[in-house]
């Protein structure tokens, strides 16, 4: 089994793992790290398929996928930081109802 | 690229403009309405401009000069010409009834516009990119600016809404990532027409499509993946509502499209093919069954959406079969075109009557203060529409898909078509009586409560719309005269 | 923090059910990457051909700011879109738990001398990698990040760099990442006639001034993302 396939088959678990995470749980704060977990279960098959091209033994990796996962890891940083806002605030909207209701 | 037809460079001015228009309206706050209004009229004149020019021929750019595999390409067909048409024409209307929608200078105005040009950022890079990583950058933008949009609106519910949408949205981006990361493993390209020439039928593949296609349905709301999709749209503001429902789900469709029907032709099977029709039968019946038992117009709407998106995928096996599949693809065009409009107009008609009657629930609009004959003359047209009654755009659709589904003797399409019809006009007749019958309503004495007014150009934005939808129908043969369908088939 | 609307979570049967079909799910891709195990097709090759007509030595940021320029205008933007939705979420009375962490760490001495040394450091830091990136790995996106802990490492101490997220200064910054992409490609278009097209002799410098735009507008989004959760007021005492 080549390395390259070896990091392709623990992105893949990383990624099952995550999604059975964020399908099973209700905790909106497990979910969104369910969900970094998926997304960091691609990121490590891009890796993988960046040092699948090492020809006889030269260090010949793929530039491309560095740069996908650079992006990427922007995105879901992005969306991670959304994601977090919306659960704060639905949690003060939450709290704020909960006053009113009781006043 | 000098020899192909029309000026390619057209594609980046489709991009480049409403990104700058977002730019501008986050820089200068005061003047953000007037920047993002510039940007939309001149996305329109581009839409009309690259329809015209991609009637001569594809046209085809390559980002910084750097051929695929090593660069970007930009890629416009009659179908993608469509598309940002259909894009461009709706959303200028619905940007001016968002221009008298949202209070000059409040806080959710200034978000409002940079967040909109973004969007239309988004699709239109979804509509013209030819690189799978690239679709999925716009795919983010798409997502994480509609989710922007939806928490423009107040109150818990919205925000819940909003944080389920973006997470649901948030686990589809990441299956289509992974199923790019499968076919960049395999085959070191991301360009969609290389792909389409490197891919065979192997099981990566086939793993790295359904991956795609999981992914995309979950933003597209295919039944049963709609779950998310009523409370975002019912508890958007109205201008909102009507570019997710009319605009949004479109684009993630589009790609489907592309990846099941072009990129990955060979690894997509009949049996996959079957599915996503049946799921999308299921999706008119439910989606139309839900819509009738709605409470809330808005819900109601939103319902709607679900049942219309299933017409799209219900033409799934008339797309696959070998002679029907041109007449399918026509009215696949219609149904985009015709749902974007009557949508549009409906969700923005409902949201006058939520203004003027202050709230949207049905069984008490008998009684309430409603808004002028405009708007509930769009909220009809727009209806009949939806059902499929001549002489509107819905019509043309219903009508194409029927006679592909006869040519492929798909029988059970056409029970179900008809069927779904008769649930449209169910849900859709229950609000149009009420609306029309006012025999309840007395008239306004002194100790009656203020009757909210609005301003016209809102009425008359939903009527544009709604006339939209009409025109398609009066129309269709000019209108079907501007795409090639086999383009896409190859 | 739990969601109010389904606290029950799912019965131990379909959990059960769920994991199996995610270990289905997990052996069928586990299968498919195994069947395309061998392949010697990569980019990496074209990426080398091309390298020296880039402008930059670093593969990676060849990519990043030349190649698929595109892809990276389109990252800042999905960070411009976040900053401003994060910062007009912002609700103007909330006190969330920052407030307190804050405030304690306002007082500790610990944290403001550790800031005082670092903070300069880090500045640092952020422009060796802003610099390197042209010719190891490094660049905006790493200088940026580390801009942005500096703000943040100098805002917990006590002294924010940033008082008033409506600033026009700050709307700027936010803006001149992916403005100085957008601005230089279509200037570009005018002047090469392509889209993005660096002319080779100065595509370094080009990629130089974008990258730094881009650094210090990373490091703005990053930083008004962050104080969209804690409360601008500074507390000096």
């Amino acid at each position: 089994m080549s390395t390259a396939l070896l990091f392709g088959l623990c992105g893949i678990v990383l990624f099952v793992l995550g999604l059975y995470f964020a399908l099973t749980t209700t905790e909106m704060l497990r979910r969104i790290l369910a969900i970094n977990i998926m997304g960091n279960g691609v990121f490590m098959l891009l890796i993988a398929a960046a040092y699948q091209h090492d020809v006889s033994g030269l260090p010949n990796t793929d530039p491309v996928p560095h740069a996908l996962v650079l992006t990427g890891i922007v995105v879901a940083v992005s969306a991670t930081a959304l994601a977090l806002k919306l659960v704060c605030r639905a949690h003060e909207l939450a709290a704020e109802q909960r006053e009113e209701g009781d006043g | 690229m000098s020899e192909l037809p029309g000026n390619p460079q057209l594609l980046v001015w489709l991009i480049s403009l409403p990104l700058l228009g977002a730019l501008m309206s986050v820089a200068c706050r005061k003047a953000g309405r007037w920047t993002a209004m510039t940007a939309m009229i001149g996305n329109l004149v581009l839409a009309c401009l690259l329809l015209a020019a991609t009637q001569d021929g594809t046209l085809r750019y390559a980002l910084g000069g750097w051929e695929a595999p090593l660069g970007i390409a930009l890629y416009a067909d009659t179908f993608s010409a469509m598309m940002i048409a259909i894009t461009a024409l709706v959303g200028a209307v619905i940007s001016g009834y968002s221009l008298s929608y949202f209070a000059t200078g409040s806080a959710t105005e200034r978000s409002f516009w940079p967040l909109w040009c973004l969007l239309l950022t988004a699709l239109n890079t979804l509509f013209l990119s030819g690189d799978v990583f690239n679709l999925y950058v716009g795919l983010e933008v798409l997502s994480l600016s509609a989710v922007a949009l939806v928490t423009l609106a107040p109150g818990l519910a919205a925000t819940r809404a909003a944080l389920r949408y973006l997470l649901a949205s948030l686990m589809g981006s990441l299956c289509y990532l992974l199923g790019v990361a499968l076919l960049y493993y395999a085959h070191a390209t991301l360009d969609l027409a290389l792909l389409a020439d490197l891919t065979g039928d192997g099981p990566l593949e086939r793993a790295a499509l359904a991956l795609m296609i999981v992914g995309l349905l979950l933003k597209t709301a295919l039944f049963p993946l709609h779950f998310w999709l009523p409370p975002a749209h019912a508890g958007a503001p109205a201008p909102v509502s009507a570019l997710l429902s009319a605009l949004v789900l479109k684009g993630t469709f589009y790609l489907i499209l592309r990846l099941w029907f072009d990129t990955l032709e060979e690894a997509a099977n009949q049996l996959g093919t079957l599915l996503l029709g049946v799921l999308g039968c299921a999706a008119i019946l439910w989606g139309s069954v839900q819509a009738i038992r709605a409470t809330r117009l808005k819900q109601l709407v939103a319902y709607s959406t679900v049942a219309q998106i299933g017409y799209l995928f219900a033409l799934f096996p008339l797309l696959g079969h070998a002679t029907a599949r041109v007449t399918a693809f026509d009215s696949m065009i219609y149904f985009i075109m015709a749902h974007a409009c009557a949508k549009g107009a409906m969700f923005l008609a409902a949201g006058n009557i939520l203004t003027v009657a202050g709230h949207d629930r049905i069984a008490e609009l008998r009684a309430a203060n409603l808004p002028s004959a405009i708007t509930l003359f769009a909220l009809a047209i727009a209806g009949i529409s939806l059902i499929g009654l001549p002489p509107t755009g819905g019509f043309i659709a219903k009508w194409l898909m029927l006679q592909s589904a006869f040519h492929a003797g798909s029988w059970w399409l056409v029970v179900v078509v008809l069927l779904g019809g008769l649930l449209a006009a169910a849900y859709v007749f229950r609000v149009v009586a009420i609306c029309f019958d006012r025999s309840e309503v007395s008239a306004p004495t002194d100790t009656a409560p203020r009757v909210a007014t609005i301003n016209p150009g809102r009425e008359w934005s939903a009527l544009v719309l709604a006339l939209a939808a009409l025109a398609l129908g009066l129309l269709a043969a000019p209108a079907l005269a501007l795409f090639d369908a086999t383009a896409l088939m190859g | 923090m739990r969601s109010n609307e389904d606290n029950a979570g799912l019965p131990p049967v379909a959990r059960l059910l769920l994991a199996i079909g995610m270990v289905a799910i997990g052996l069928v891709l586990a299968w498919a990457l195994w069947s395309h195990s061998e392949t010697s097709s990569s980019l990496a090759a074209a990426v080398m051909t091309e390298l020296p007509r880039s402008g930059v030595s670093n593969p990676v940021t060849a990519v990043l700011l030349n190649f698929r320029a595109f892809d990276t205008m389109l990252e800042l933007a999905v960070l411009l879109l976040v900053a401003v939705t994060v910062g007009g979420l912002r609700d103007p009375r909330e006190v969330s738990a920052f407030a307190q962490v804050k405030q304690a760490a306002s007082v500790s001495p610990l944290l403001q001398s550790l800031a005082r040394d670092l903070v300069p450091i880090m500045m640092l830091t952020s422009g060796y990698l802003l610099w390197i990136g042209a010719k190891a790995p490094g660049g905006a996106f790493q200088a940026g990040a580390v801009l942005a802990a500096a703000a943040v490492l100098a805002h917990l101490s006590g002294r924010p760099w940033l008082s008033n997220p409506g600033d026009w200064r700050i709307r700027a910054l936010l803006v001149l990442g992916t403005g100085a992409f957008l601005v230089s490609a279509l200037a570009l278009l005018l002047v090469t006639g392509t889209y993005f097209r660096y002319p080779p002799a100065l595509a370094g410098a080009w990629i130089l001034i974008i990258e730094t735009a881009a650094t210090l507008s990373i490091a703005a989004m990053l930083y008004v993302t962050f104080c969209a959760v804690v409360p601008m007021m500074p507390s000096r005492r």
